[in-house]
């Protein structure tokens, strides 16, 4: 794979992962 | 009293549930590598961004304050949400098109729970695959492995009472405990598909050839307008929007419970297994066993030719089709099963909320429904009905429908009172950014995705018309090991192939009924194949005689691989030229039907409330008079 297609990919995965991250705590948060 | 969740958390597993579906791990793959690799998650992610999350939201919201007034379904949300009395009949949009939306996608269920089965005993270990899958359909009727569609039709029968039964235990007994149990499970069985491909041994290729295929950005690719209407499609189906489900699933929510957290958690779960899961299973699979070289060819097939033939084509060949051929479409049911109860939910909830039915009642009516509506889609696949239902209910119905939810929410309801109305209660701020999106982006980015798909599909791609349909099997193909193969007219042969099919279709169009041949054909060692005989329906034969079927053939590039098995020799092949104009016109009608239908239904529900209303008021207005004369 290119650095250019391993850039690609591990930013949308840490995006996703990041943004579901958020979300769990923010539900956990409120209780 | 209406239904309601036990848990936060149950209710946010349901929504994953219903937007995580088969579209996740087989579609989003095939999509991202035909546009573009990793270019393609620009686009994919812009579209996320100006049209799935606001949606999501407007979804989630509207969905909220229906509920507040004992209406899960839009007839009764868009009722609530403007003064204007046209607005419910535009909502039955919402129940209608979802209904036609189950009678299709149970049936791709089925075909997953089938092939769970197949997989644990082992039926499909020895046969050609696209053969046996498409004779399990009823497509083909060659007969090799399966003599007509009443298997398929019994596993159908036993998915759609498995919906109806997970509806008739309701919200929390049912869809509730459903995702509870469906959605770890389908997390474990995707981490297993992926241990075990990131496991296997380098054949033709390695698992790193399918990821670069997948993930090795064309940014020239983002200049085509196609990209970008396949992105925004793709992101417009994972989330599931535009079915009235999330509306459904958020009514059962209290007044002042976040949903702006929610929506977005939904989204991302949905997201997780789309991007993370969905590129780590099919693509790399077929990498590893038809060498990086063949993947376009793999992901051009379509969303099942990956999933029901080159997975178990795969699995076979590394031994393990037995254990995790059963996980990857037990996978696949869970997915389609979590999805298919969600779209459903919306019909159950109008004949509950709307019509008053218990909900033993709804279930029944809605199973009825259900059964009859599916009948069609089994028998009548091979001449395009499923199809067909799916381009105008499954995809521009819901684009549609979207659109003017859109419109209602930000320009109707009023996207002051909407934006208050997703921050009540809300565990997050949305960035306001959003609130323009919602008003003015939203709404015109759906309109472009159903004028780019209006214009591809019915202006250049002809689709109001219907066309004959021409399907060739093999018989006795059981025996044969090597593989009969057509690799598709070349580009510059096209025009040569619809004219050597002409004279057929017209023949077809002309008779107003199938037309049906058998032809002897003759393989030669390089695997070429020639047409020695041909019999049946005289007007078949007048129509496409023996040469010209074999100038068709080889057009087509119609060929036998041998995989160990030189000696094909003399077969018998099936050409069937099928009629689909009245299948086709058929399924338009199902649709039309249905909406008229639940037209005439909020017309006589709403007519009887007014007029119980005026009664109420006339009675009251009776009571006081009578009380001012006694005094």
């Amino acid at each position: 794979m290119t650095t250019a297609g391993w850039v690609m990919m591990l930013t949308t995965w840490g995006v996703v992962i990041l943004v579901n991250v958020f979300c769990i705590l923010r539900l956990l948060g409120k209780r | 009293m209406r239904e309601s969740w036990k848990s936060r958390f149950g209710l946010i597993l349901a929504a994953a549930g219903n937007a995580v579906g088969i579209g996740n791990l087989l579609r989003f793959p095939g999509q991202a590598a035909k546009n573009g690799g990793g270019a393609f998650m620009l686009p994919y992610l812009i579209s996320l961004v100006i049209f799935g999350l606001p949606m999501m939201w407007i979804a989630w919201t509207i969905g909220r304050l229906g509920g507040r007034h004992g209406h899960g379904t839009t007839p009764g949300i868009f009722d609530k949400m403007t003064s204007w009395k046209g607005a419910k009949y535009l909502g039955a949009l919402g129940v209608a098109i979802p209904l036609v939306f189950c009678f299709y996608y149970t049936y791709l269920e089925a075909w997953c729970l089938g092939y769970a089965w197949f997989s644990f005993h082992g039926t499909y270990e020895h046969a050609h695959l696209t053969t046996f899958l498409y004779e399990f359909q009823g497509v083909m009727s060659s007969g090799n492995y399966f003599s007509s569609v009443s298997v398929a039709f019994g596993f159908l029968l036993v998915t759609v009472a498995l919906n109806v039964w997970v509806l008739y235990r309701g919200v929390a007994g049912g869809i509730e405990l459903l995702a509870k149990i469906a959605m770890p499970l389908l997390l474990v069985f995707c981490l297993l598909m992926c241990i075990r491909i990131f496991t296997l041994p380098d054949a033709k290729g390695s698992v790193g050839d399918g990821l670069a295929f997948l993930w090795n950005p064309n940014f020239s690719a983002l200049l085509k307008p196609d990209v970008w209407l396949a992105a925004a499609g793709q992101i417009f189906f994972t989330l599931s929007i535009g079915f009235g489900a999330l509306e459904c699933y958020a009514s059962y929510l209290g007044k002042d419970d976040d949903v702006a957290v929610s929506g977005l958690t939904t989204a991302a779960t949905n997201e997780f297994v789309e991007i993370i899961f969905g590129s780590m299973i099919a693509i790399p699979a077929a990498a590893v066993f038809f060498g990086a070289a063949a993947i376009p060819t793999v992901a051009s097939k379509g969303t099942f030719d990956i999933g029901m033939v080159s997975m178990p084509e795969i699995l076979r060949s590394t031994g393990s089709s037995h254990i995790f051929g059963t996980i990857w479409f037990l996978l696949l049911f869970f997915a389609a099963f979590t999805s298919s109860v969600g779209v459903c939910q919306p019909v159950m909830a109008f004949f509950q909320d709307e019509a008053k039915l218990s909900r033993g009642a709804a279930a029944a009516l809605v199973g009825m429904f259900w059964l009859l509506g599916s009948i069609p889609v089994v028998f009548f696949l091979k001449y395009g009905f499923l199809d067909e239902l799916d381009f105008w209910a499954g995809t521009l119905g819901l684009v549609l429908f979207s659109g003017i939810e859109a419109v209602l929410f930000s320009w109707v309801f009023g996207i002051g009172k909407g934006w208050d109305e997703l921050h009540r209660g809300a565990l997050m701020k949305v960035p306001r950014v959003f609130r323009f999106l919602m008003r003015y982006v939203t709404p015109i980015a759906l309109m472009l995705i159903l004028g780019g798909w209006v214009y591809n599909d019915v202006i250049v791609g002809g689709k109001m018309t219907p066309k004959p349909q021409l399907i060739t099997s093999i018989l006795g193909e059981q025996k044969i090991k090597g593989e009969f193969e057509s690799a598709g007219a070349k580009p510059k042969d096209k025009k040569a192939h619809a004219q050597a099919e002409g004279a057929l279709m017209g023949a077809i169009t002309n008779a107003g009924r199938d037309l049906k041949a058998w032809a002897t054909i003759t393989v030669d060692e390089k695997g070429a194949v020639s047409v020695t005989k041909l019999d049946g329906d005289p007007l078949f034969v007048k129509a496409m005689p023996a040469g010209e079927l074999a100038k068709m053939l080889e057009l087509q590039r119609f060929h036998y691989t041998e995989n160990g098995d030189p000696h094909a020799g003399h077969c018998q092949m099936v050409i069937e030229g099928l009629y689909t104009t009245p299948y086709i016109w058929l399924a338009r009608g199902l649709i039309l039907g249905l909406v008229i239908l639940f037209l005439i239904m909020v017309r006589v529900i709403w007519k009887a409330r007014e007029e119980k209303e005026l009664d109420g008021e006339v009675a009251e207005v009776g009571g006081v008079k009578v009380e001012e004369e006694a005094t």
